[in-house]
């Protein structure tokens, strides 16, 4: 089965997740690629302990992904990749990785940043990334959790952008 | 007096807090934290973090009360964890909350926290099992 969810949100594991993507789409296997909580053992701790009851967790850097996806590690598991940000989901693309569509959940407000829907506020450089990968091709959708409407992202941001 | 917080998703939180003063009158040294869709984790880490800094030089220590574990509220009291002074508890509801605003005067940190987690155990009952057993013994009385 493999990649089942792709998605940026930075909040990570929470409780969307938890109670509802994860459940709806029978995840088996939760990934954190990022590059800081990869390296942090508080935080590694942290969001393993927020994942409920049998379900795989692993945190990698963005080249451990890169490895473990090309090597086909997840192929028999239901997984869902969890990103912080376009950009890292742009890295890891740009290193040979296949992702056909991402789903944008969450990026918090911050006084630098534009809110652009109720959950997502993007930087000058998330917009860039969002422009660059979906230049490459990848189906971007803005949806908080599954019942939501999905909501064409790159309308907004491009909307934005001009 | 010990000092709790009660962080959930939504407005929650603040509702909860709001019912336990219906329940026990005005009380100090009691915050409520909401998380909204546009809040992140470290927004949060840091609306704890301003709290846990606030109260006088005496303070015996804070009660971090979260709705569940695994859900944003607990993950930001998390960055606490090695504070001696804060004690964090998930799975809040009135029971814990009123438990813990009685006994805050009277019990150190580590039992109160102790307390806080039994109150909510036993708060949750077959209600109408309950009722029955009662008038069942009532009636072979």
């Amino acid at each position: 089965m493999g990649m089942v969810l792709v998605r940026i949100d930075d909040r990570l594991i929470h409780g969307q997740v938890v109670e509802n993507w994860m459940k709806l789409l029978k995840i088996n296997h939760v990934i954190i690629v990022n590059d800081i909580v990869a390296s942090d053992q508080m935080q590694k701790a942290l969001f393993s302990m927020a994942v409920p009851g049998p379900t795989k967790t692993s945190i990698l850097t963005i080249a451990q992904a890169k490895e473990a996806i090309l090597n086909g590690q997840f192929e028999g598991d239901r997984a869902m990749l969890l990103f912080v940000s376009p950009q890292d989901v742009l890295n890891l693309i740009n290193k040979g990785v296949r992702i056909k569509e991402v789903n944008v959940g969450g990026m918090h407000y911050s006084p630098e940043k534009k809110q652009i829907l109720k959950a997502i506020s993007v930087s000058k450089e998330d917009i860039q990334a969002f422009q660059e990968l979906d230049r490459l091709g990848v189906h971007l959708e803005a949806r908080m959790v599954p019942d939501d409407e999905k909501i064409d992202i790159m309308e907004i941001i491009n909307r934005e952008a001009k | 007096m010990i000092g709790l917080i009660v962080i959930t998703h939504g407005d929650f939180g603040r509702q909860l807090v709001k019912a336990a003063r219906v329940i026990l009158g005005d009380q100090k040294e009691v915050w409520a934290l909401s998380l909204h869709e546009k809040d992140g984790l470290e927004t949060l880490r840091e609306r704890v973090g301003k709290i846990l800094k606030e109260g006088n030089e005496q303070s015996e220590g804070k009660i971090i009360l979260v709705d569940m574990l695994g859900g944003t509220p607990a993950n930001a009291s998390l960055k606490f964890v090695n504070d001696e002074k804060v004690e964090i508890i998930s799975g809040v509801n009135l029971p814990m909350l009123t438990a813990g605003m009685n006994y805050r005067r009277s019990l150190p940190l580590k039992e109160l926290a102790r307390l806080i987690r039994q109150r909510g155990k036993e708060s949750i009952l077959d209600v109408k099992q309950k009722f029955l057993d009662k008038v069942s013994k009532a009636k072979n009385k």
